[in-house]
């Protein structure tokens, strides 16, 4: 499994012409950045080796088709295993179809497989050939790993509400029309200015929405964060992932202390639960957390040095699934896996 | 846990209730609200009763969420068990509520779904509170309604696309001009099997011997072996005789008989549905169409219906293509006989044909022969002869005005059969025209002893457009028969105006009378036949062939008209003519011309010498030299300057270097025939300076007179013709005053 920091700034075909040479499957991504021992790094590239087999597959997700993701895509040798099953699903941040992606791998493997993964990528607008497989590096694409192996997971965010619930009326897509049957800009400001005594324009909402994010009830299970990333020009709200009609949403916010302990209860959690020192910790942590937190994201980064072997990258979002319930698109939120026998490397990590 | 989230959730769920009509994206949808917004994992849906909520045998997996269901087999078998066990908290009227039952690994919660079926929802947390479960016992109502629902709609609109699909075939297969059954059925086949999802649709035909095996098959099996459609269909054959209901077979089922179990299972088949194509349930079957999945059977049992119709249809179509066959074979028959009578007609036109080109030929011998004997009996007539001598010449030359009327007869008929008879139309003045014919047979009459008497209707237009030879044809013939067969009696032609019997066209009404002895019952209604002859009247008996009526009256039918025969009391007979004709208001100047270039009749004119043609120049061309003799002498005998020409280019020679009152062309001679040497002649002098040109022919079809105009001669003489009408013929174009 393949690291790479965007900073590396890779030329494309030599790219491909390694990852198309290596001689063992290899998959992974590139990140805005790297995580390793509790450091963030800029540039450079971790490699995470497993004796197991791995079962991958690139899903061109402009043409997602249920079937795609069956049995008898993924070889007989796994789908006799008796072992446990883990997937490791990374995705180009810049696909619109992660949703579709996630209903067919619910609906497939939910209850069979647990499952980490990652939205990779650049922060920076341009999409780039973030995905990698032996196939070489594309973008658009995802690509799903499955491995016979155990897979310990877990995921924590912070955030806190207070606010009053408000209904979604009408949805398409990502972009909320309506809450409560009125324009959903108007509502959020609205929210936001009772919550928190802060006033949201058209004009500040870009500065003032990473910090209160929407937040998706599920009973017996954590709140679901949105990230709003925009307003429509029919005074809709565009956030990350898509979001249905008839769900009940809250304004939720931070303490910078509350996002630290709730990783560092995550961590200590799944640190419990591990079958062996010998696994490897995979960690993505959303970018949005480091925004922020700002100065405070040297607090995060060291509590994620204070878990065991853990690597990872900066992710555009992040995924989650225990084999239980639903495995949804997070946003703002520090995932974790352990994955049972399996080895890291580092190479030219740099500050 | 928070009841207001509860309560939200519950909401959400109840708001995603029958999004959709579509039973399973429905069922689905509020699957999935359910696992995305509780730690509910799973979601199973049962359906235990059918559209009409009858309860089926055994509940039926309608969805599961995820696929993977971890619990999905415990489920179901909890779920049998459920049915069989615990019928009270199945029946309708228990009190709502969850039925729980755990186990080792997990908690399932079941939830009836009143009128369809069940849900089973796996929390392995078992944070839900008995709020949450209360609530979900209302929303799974709302659910069982939607589902109930969507499931008849489901079903009636797989009906409607169904009767779509049938009805489209049923057109393309009739507007196909080759009834194309196979065609249409493999379509057919194509487009069932992917609306009902089957891997494969095949339909089998039985043979005559009512046997079924893959060469009788329609459809595409490609994928499956031919080895083992040949297990699966003996397998098979039992389940047909029960019946003609359509079975479905699910390997799956322990009931069933294991041959067929193994046979599907050897081709991964998960199910069956034999379809028997028959016209009922009480039907003979004629085959059966074979569905088969790779799945479970995913259909509603409202579908059996449909299914049932799928072999109605196939067994309609083939009876139609069957029925086809019949009618196609019957056709073909029709178009052999068809064909047979086109060639009959065709061979009896050719023998027509061939008969009109003998009679014509014959005619002009025959003709040609006649006028060389006429001609020679009127010179030998001149000579001086005893009285015996001059009767055995006159007696000769009623044999040969006899033989010419019955050659005029056969040649009239011929043309009339071959339908090449014209008429030709002009303006004549009526009065004088029967004035004329009465003139003409006022000898004829008193020869017998009979009164000839006309009378002519005041009511009648002086001037009156007809064909007037042909109306003097018809009306000399009645007269002439029943001047014949009369003696010492009374002839009368009377005519009036009266329409045409049937119709409201005005016609001049042409009644003939006589004293004769009338028609023989016998003979009433045939006597319009040809070759039909009067053997009770020898004097009429004698005179012709029979033709006569037949003539009459195939042109008087030809022109519009009609003619009636009836016999009169006491005695005598009565014919009818009624003659359609054009009223005018104004005649020409002069009355006397009734037909195209005919001339006047002039009645009886002597043998002698005719001052007024004295001296005229004519030139007479023929190649017989009997007949050139004998015309040679008359003319001479008459007082013309005769010049003779053997061929139309002597004839031309003659024409350009000496001058002509007039020339007597006879048509076919060798090297230049007479049509040939007119326009000749005609375009070389002109029309203004050229003499006057008269064919003189035996070939007198109507067709070839018109070929004599159309060459530029001004007239036609028939031969034979006798020395008074040459005689005539010379006054009308060279002393017409």
């Amino acid at each position: 499994m393949l690291f790479t920091a965007h900073g590396n700034d890779y030329a494309p075909r030599d790219l491909t012409t390694t990852l198309k040479t290596c001689p063992v499957t290899v998959f992974g991504a590139s990140y805005p950045g790297l995580i390793n021992k509790g450091k963030m790094h800029l540039t450079g590239a971790i490699v995470v080796t497993f004796d197991c087999p791995a079962y991958t597959r690139v899903f061109d997700l402009g043409n997602l088709e249920d079937s795609d993701l069956t049995d008898k895509h993924f070889g007989n040798e796994l789908n006799q295993s008796k072992s446990s099953l883990a997937t490791i699903i990374i995705a180009d941040t810049f696909c619109v179809a992660l949703d579709s992606l996630l209903e067919c791998f619910f609906e497939n493997w939910g209850g069979r497989s647990a499952c980490l993964g990652a939205a990779a990528g650049t922060s920076q607008t341009a999409q780039q050939n973030a995905v990698y497989s032996s196939d070489g590096a594309q973008s658009n694409a995802a690509i799903m790993v499955m491995m016979p192996t155990a897979l310990k997971t877990g995921s924590s965010h912070g955030f806190r509400s207070r606010s009053r619930t408000v209904r979604v009326t009408a949805a398409r897509g990502d972009v909320i029309k309506s809450l409560d049957t009125r324009p959903a800009a108007e509502v959020y400001a609205e929210l936001v200015s009772e919550f928190a005594g802060i006033t949201v324009t058209e004009h500040t909402l870009h500065h003032i929405a990473p910090a209160f994010p929407l937040g998706v009830t599920v009973l017996g299970r954590k709140p679901l964060l949105r990230d709003v990333v925009a307003v429509t020009e029919d005074g809709g709200l565009r956030v990350l992932s898509r979001v249905e009609v008839g769900i009940f949403l809250r304004v939720f916010s931070f303490e910078p202390r509350d996002l630290i302990e709730a990783s560092r209860m995550n961590i200590a959690n799944l640190g419990s639960v591990r079958n062996s020192t010998k696994d490897v910790g995979i960690v993505f942590e959303c970018i949005s957390r480091r925004e922020v937190l700002g100065d405070d994201f040297e607090g995060e980064l060291q509590v994620i040095a204070e878990g065991q072997r853990l690597v990872g990258g900066i992710t555009g979002g992040e995924l989650e699934f225990s084999g239980a319930g639903y495995p949804e698109f997070l946003n703002k939120t520090l995932t974790i896996g352990y994955l049972s026998a399996c080895s890291p490397t580092e190479e030219g990590l740099g500050g | 846990m928070d009841s207001q989230q509860e309560t939200q959730a519950l909401l959400g769920i109840s708001l995603a209730i029958a999004n959709t009509l579509d039973t399973k994206a429905m069922l689905r949808h509020v699957a999935m609200r359910i696992v995305r917004s509780t730690d509910i994992e799973s979601v199973a849906v049962f359906q235990t009763r059918d559209s009409h909520s009858e309860l089926l045998e055994s509940p039926r997996l309608v969805l599961a969420v995820p696929k993977s269901h971890r619990y999905l087999s415990s489920c179901q078998r909890s779920m049998i068990d459920l049915m069989e066990k615990d019928a009270d908290w199945s029946a309708e009227d228990s009190p709502l509520g969850p039925l729980y039952w755990s186990q080792k690994e997990f908690t399932m919660k079941v939830f009836r779904l009143p009128g369809f079926g069940y849900i089973c929802l796996g929390e392995p947390a078992n944070k839900l509170s008995e709020y949450f479960w209360e609530g979900f016992c209302k929303v799974s109502e709302q659910l069982a309604v939607a589902a109930s629902g969507c499931y008849a709609h489901q079903g009636l609109k797989l009906k409607q696309t169904m009767d779509r699909v049938q009805l489209s075939h049923s057109d393309l297969f009739s507007s196909s001009k080759a009834l194309n059954f196979e065609g249409t059925v493999r379509s057919f086949l194509k487009e069932t099997q992917t609306l009902f999802q089957a891997d494969w649709l095949v339909f089998f035909k039985r043979d005559y011997q009512g046997k079924v095996s893959i060469n009788n098959a329609i459809g595409d099996f490609t994928g499956l072996s031919v080895n083992w459609l040949s297990k699966l269909i003996p397998a098979i054959q039992p389940e047909l005789r029960d019946g003609n209901q359509v079975l479905i077979i699910q390997s799956s089922e322990s009931d069933r008989m294991e041959p067929l179990q193994a046979t599907l299972h050897s081709n991964a088949i998960e199910t069956v549905c034999i379809c028997p194509v028959s016209n009922g349930p009480n039907g003979a079957s004629i085959g059966f169409a074979l569905c088969l999945w790779r799945s479970s059977f995913r259909h509603e049992l409202s579908d059996f219906g449909i299914l049932q119709g799928l072999g109605f249809f196939l067994w309609n179509l083939l009876n139609r293509h069957n029925q086809h066959r019949t009618i196609q074979k019957y056709q073909a028959e029709l178009e052999a006989r068809s064909r047979e009578s086109e060639d009959s007609a065709s061979r009896a036109a050719e023998a027509n044909a061939t008969k009109s080109r003998f009679v014509a030929i014959v005619s002009h011998e025959v003709r040609t022969a006649l006028a060389g004997m006429l001609s020679s009996l009127e010179l030998l007539s001149d000579t001086r002869l005893d009285h015996a001598q001059r009767s055995r010449v006159s007696q000769m030359m009623r044999f040969t005005d006899h033989v010419n009327e019955i050659m005029s007869d056969v040649i009239d008929l011929a043309a009339i059969e071959e339908g090449k008879f014209n008429f030709f139309y002009s303006q004549v003045a009526i009065r004088e025209f029967f004035f004329e014919l009465q003139e003409l047979l006022r000898d004829q009459a008193s020869e017998r002893g009979n009164t000839l008497s006309f009378v002519i209707d005041e009511g009648i237009p002086d001037y009156v457009i007809v064909d007037s030879v042909r109306t003097r044809q018809l009306v000399l013939n009645l007269l002439s028969n029943s001047l014949k067969v009369t003696r010492d009696g009374l002839v009368t032609l009377s005519v009036d105006l009266e329409p045409v019997p049937g119709s409201l066209r005005e016609s001049l009404h042409i009644v003939v009378q006589d004293d004769g002895p009338g028609l023989p019952e016998n003979l009433l209604n045939r006597v319009f036949q040809p070759f039909v002859k009067h053997n009770f009247s020898r004097e009429l008996s004698a005179a012709g062939a029979g033709l006569g009526l037949a003539i009459v009256e195939a042109l008087i039918t030809n022109m519009g008209g009609k003619i009636t025969l009836e016999n009169r009391e006491p005695v005598g007979a009565i014919a009818s003519l009624w003659m359609p004709f054009q009223p005018t208001e104004q005649g020409p100047s002069s009355a006397r011309v009734y037909a195209k270039n005919s001339a006047p009749i002039r009645g009886s004119i002597d043998l002698a010498g005719d001052g007024a043609l004295s001296g005229r120049r004519i030139l007479l061309v023929d190649d017989d030299d009997d007949v050139r003799e004998a015309a040679q002498d008359t003319l001479r005998l008459i007082g013309c300057n005769v010049t003779c020409a053997r061929n139309g280019k002597e004839a031309v020679q003659q024409a350009l270097t000496s001058s002509f009152d007039l020339i007597l062309m006879d048509c076919r001679m060798p090297e230049m025939n007479g049509f040939d040497a007119t326009l000749e002649i005609k375009k070389r002098l002109g029309r203004e300076r050229a003499p006057v040109v008269v064919a003189l022919t035996a070939a007198v079809m109507q067709d070839e007179t018109e070929v004599c105009y159309e060459a530029g001669m001004d007239d036609v003489l028939a031969k034979p013709y006798s020395r008074p009408k040459l005689r005539e013929l010379l006054h009308s174009w060279l002393d017409p005053e």
